[in-house]
């Protein structure tokens, strides 16, 4: 009994999920547009890319928030605001009886309020400072989004934003959940946004990384991803605050991991080196085995170098049995959501463990001897799942990677 | 739970370039200002005459941003006598914290979208536009391919980035994490500040620090990196030990005055101490009159009757605000008093307001032996900070 009661107040559940992408304006279409293997890739319409060779990105269209937002908000706080509301929700989350200085939000993104920075730049550098509207200088810092969250739900505890480029949400949710487990807050928001940018997509467009045709990760001929946007956004809690409150558990938060390369300034390593670092550092946070691993959401952008890199890290750690893991990636469906696609995908994979659902890796046609792995290839899967590890890894090396368990009642 | 100790200290700043010319330059005696002006930045800065790094692949990309961090890491694990063991890499760290972070190679790439165009955009630039370039360069360059982040939260970016290391070292995740802040000025924020209002109105951008218009902020950059160590690490191999992290506090409130002293107990209720053992308080000194106010009624509420005797500082007056750096570089600043007990003066304070009972030498430097400090940092996005530095016993 004693046991079980320790073990509850140190397992951390995750109790909240609210989702925004480009196929998905909720986490209910999101289960839905993974089971049906639907993308959300499109015609950008948010700016000019007639020039661009690639012309398609997993946009947002026809978003319309669920409340009114003053007019300077950005459009990645605005999803970052959307997707908390609606995991608060799920959550079933009465903020008003919490302690307020006990519940902190911790954010990730890679480009934060870049439209803003856009905008606000170009305004007084062409002498055009009548078009800065009050609190724009706010609204392009990186940080902003997550002091509108903290705002909005008036949130006191720990408030932080981390920006480790692509793997900023893996990230954010483990350094939320430290907070919790360190006795410094009982509740933690945590995940990550972005949106689409003209910034991104032409520099992007510029290193060549983007396709012109589909997003085909792990595949022989891939030759490049497709951007994306959204958020993601977690509800952590202690599990025994959840079960003493009644709350749904989507699943159990194990641990995480984050690392660097220190290999190239702007190449992964293709050993794969760095990631396997921080899945190392995830196994051990979690106290999990190697072989209890059922499943593996990978990054898997689509681009020559990242796939490989990240089979090669998956068999650093995994030896043989990498080949027995089923693998897949959901950047096809959703779009390199930059600081989003952790929290996103890490809501996938809680979302796979829930459903004993494995999304597919959409567009794969060719096997590439490189990466030789169980990539479950344009069909979802269906398999009994207890035990999913997420990874990310992004520009200048930087690697997180994340475990869940699935929460099963009375068996602690 | 590991003890946490500071044991390397780097630092790069408009004021001196290595822990030894800053500490000369905030222990100089006040006199009167006449220089005011609305930035300072680091004037003459050759990264590669200063790091001793070749000018090769590996480094050529690197933006300011980039170069302050790099060189402030190099010069506090030089300073700490750590040699990173590659076999061991794995058990080092770097996260630092920034709040605009590479924003000025981010303008200079908007630059070229607007003037050639989205098609003839620089991609050696792009790649500067992510903040953790830094932690990228730093990794290679210093060897360390553990635990890796850069946090921003305004203001408060650095300490929040050595409360993270902090925690990592306490339950032993890493024997030593290179951690603090960086900033790097640009127009923007410059500009930014302006749309804010905290700047002064006048036509020319200046920043005022008179008794009536104390509003204003004079911009500064730099890089301030510590080296975190676990203590049974640091005896081992005989390093010299600046201060013990014992404990901090984070309050997210608009309203300063709690913020900040609830910050300050909870990183007291840590440590374990009393507020009567503090014996000096670094403060966060923003020189937003509305945040000092609140700063130093919070500091009175916690001090009590001993307010009027324990002495606070700032170094902002002489260094100006850095922003996302500014805890670490007053992380610095206490841990160098409590190794050298000397009390910086915290010139510019002029203004003063009656009820204020607190203790601000301003004039020189105090000789004072402490052995508990308090660092403060808040920030205007609403975060307050707090961080309790002791000798160790």
């Amino acid at each position: 009994m004693k046991i079980e009661v320790i073990r509850m107040e140190n397992l951390i559940a995750v109790t909240g999920m609210g989702v925004i992408t480009a196929n998905a304006k909720n986490i209910h279409e999101f289960q839905q547009a993974l089971k049906e293997g639907r993308d959300g890739v499109k015609e950008v319409s948010l700016f000019d890319v007639s020039s661009f060779a690639c012309q398609t990105a997993a946009e947002i269209k026809d978003f319309k928030p669920h409340n009114h937002y003053p007019s300077q908000y950005d459009r990645a706080a605005i999803f970052a605001l959307e997707a908390a509301e609606m995991a608060i929700v799920d959550a079933g989350l009465d903020l008003t009886k919490c302690e307020k200085e006990r519940v902190g939000v911790i954010l990730g993104t890679t480009m934060g309020g870049v439209i803003s920075l856009e905008k606000f730049y170009y305004s007084f550098k062409y002498n055009q400072r009548q078009n800065i509207t009050p609190g724009l200088e706010c609204e392009h810092t990186l940080h902003g989004m997550t002091d509108h969250v903290a705002e909005r739900f008036q949130l006191e505890g720990p408030k932080s934003t981390i920006s480790i480029a692509c793997a900023s949400g893996t990230q954010s949710i483990g350094y939320a959940a430290d907070f919790i487990l360190q006795n410094r807050a009982d509740i933690m928001l945590a995940g990550g946004a972005d949106s689409l940018s003209q910034f991104v997509f032409s520099g992007f467009s510029s290193l060549r990384a983007l396709t012109r045709f589909k997003n085909k990760p792990f595949d022989k001929n891939r030759d490049g991803l497709i951007l994306g946007e959204g958020a993601g956004i977690l509800v952590l809690e202690r599990l025994g605050n959840a079960l003493r409150r009644g709350a749904t558990i989507h699943a159990i938060y194990r641990g995480y991991g984050f690392s660097n390369d220190a290999n190239h300034p702007t190449n992964p390593d293709k050993e794969g080196k760095g990631l396997e670092r921080a899945i190392h550092y995830a196994l051990k946070d979690s106290q999990v085995a190697k072989d209890q691993i059922d499943y593996i959401n990978a990054h898997g952008t689509g681009t020559k170098a990242n796939d490989v890199m990240e089979c090669n890290a998956l068999k650093n750690v995994f030896g043989e049995n990498a080949y027995q893991i089923p693998i897949s990636t959901i950047k096809p469906m959703v779009g390199h959501t930059l600081g989003a696609a952790g929290s996103v995908e890490a809501i996938a994979t809680i979302l796979s463990l829930k459903h004993n659902f494995m999304p597919p890796t959409l567009n794969y046609q060719m096997k590439d001897p490189e990466c030789d792995l169980d990539i479950i290839p344009n069909q979802g899967r269906e398999k009994e799942l207890n035990i999913a590890l997420s990874t990310s890894s992004g520009f200048s090396g930087n690697n997180s990677a994340i475990l869940f368990e699935k929460y099963k009642e009375g068996a602690l | 739970m590991n003890r946490v100790v500071i044991t390397g200290l780097g630092v790069v700043s408009p004021i001196g370039i290595g822990k030894a010319q800053f500490w000369a330059s905030i222990n100089q005696p006040a006199q009167m200002q006449n220089d005011r002006v609305a930035v300072k930045i680091i004037k003459n800065f050759d990264f590669f005459a200063l790091s001793a790094y070749p000018e090769d692949v590996r480094t050529r990309q690197m933006d300011r941003f980039t170069q302050y961090a790099v060189l402030g890491g190099k010069m506090a694990v030089e300073d700490a006598g750590l040699v990173i063991n590659p076999a061991r890499q794995d058990r080092y760290g770097i996260i630092y914290g920034s709040a605009y972070g590479c924003l000025e190679s981010n303008t200079t790439y908007l630059d070229g979208l607007f003037v050639k165009g989205p098609r003839f955009v620089n991609p050696i630039i792009f790649q500067n536009t992510v903040s953790n370039t830094t932690n990228g360069y730093s990794a290679i360059l210093l060897g360390i391919g553990g635990y890796n982040t850069i946090i921003t939260a305004g203001a408060t970016s650095s300490l929040n980035a050595i409360a993270y290391a902090y925690d990592q070292i306490k339950c032993d995740r890493a024997d030593a994490i290179i951690t603090g802040g960086v900033e790097r000025y640009c127009e923007t924020i410059l500009e930014s500040l302006r749309a804010g209002g905290m700047l002064s109105t006048s036509s020319q951008p200046m920043a005022q620090f008179s008794e009536k218009d104390r509003k204003g902020v004079v911009i500064s950059e730099g890089a301030a990196i510590l080296v975190l160590e676990n203590y049974e690490h640091a005896q081992k191999r005989g390093a010299v030990i600046y201060a013990e992290i014992t404990g901090y506090g984070m309050i997210n409130c608009n309203d300063h005055r709690r913020g900040i002293r609830n910050a300050m107990k909870q990183a007291l209720m840590e440590s374990r101490i009393t507020p009567a053992k503090i014996d000096y308080v670094c403060a966060s000194a923003n020189s937003v009159i509305e945040h000092d106010r609140d700063e130093f009624l919070g500091i009175q509420d916690l001090l009590g009757e001993k307010a009027v005797i324990t002495p606070v500082g700032s170094i902002k007056g002489k260094l100006g605000e850095t922003f996302g750096a500014s805890g670490a570089f007053a992380t610095i600043t206490a841990s160098l008093s409590l190794q050298k007990e000397v009390l910086p003066p915290a010139i510019n304070r002029v203004y003063f307001e009656p009820d204020w009972c607190l203790n601000i030498p301003y004039q020189s430097s105090l000789t004072r032996k402490i052995n508990v400090a308090l660092v403060n940092s808040m920030g205007l996005d609403g975060n307050n900070m707090s961080l309790v530095l002791q000798t160790v016993s």
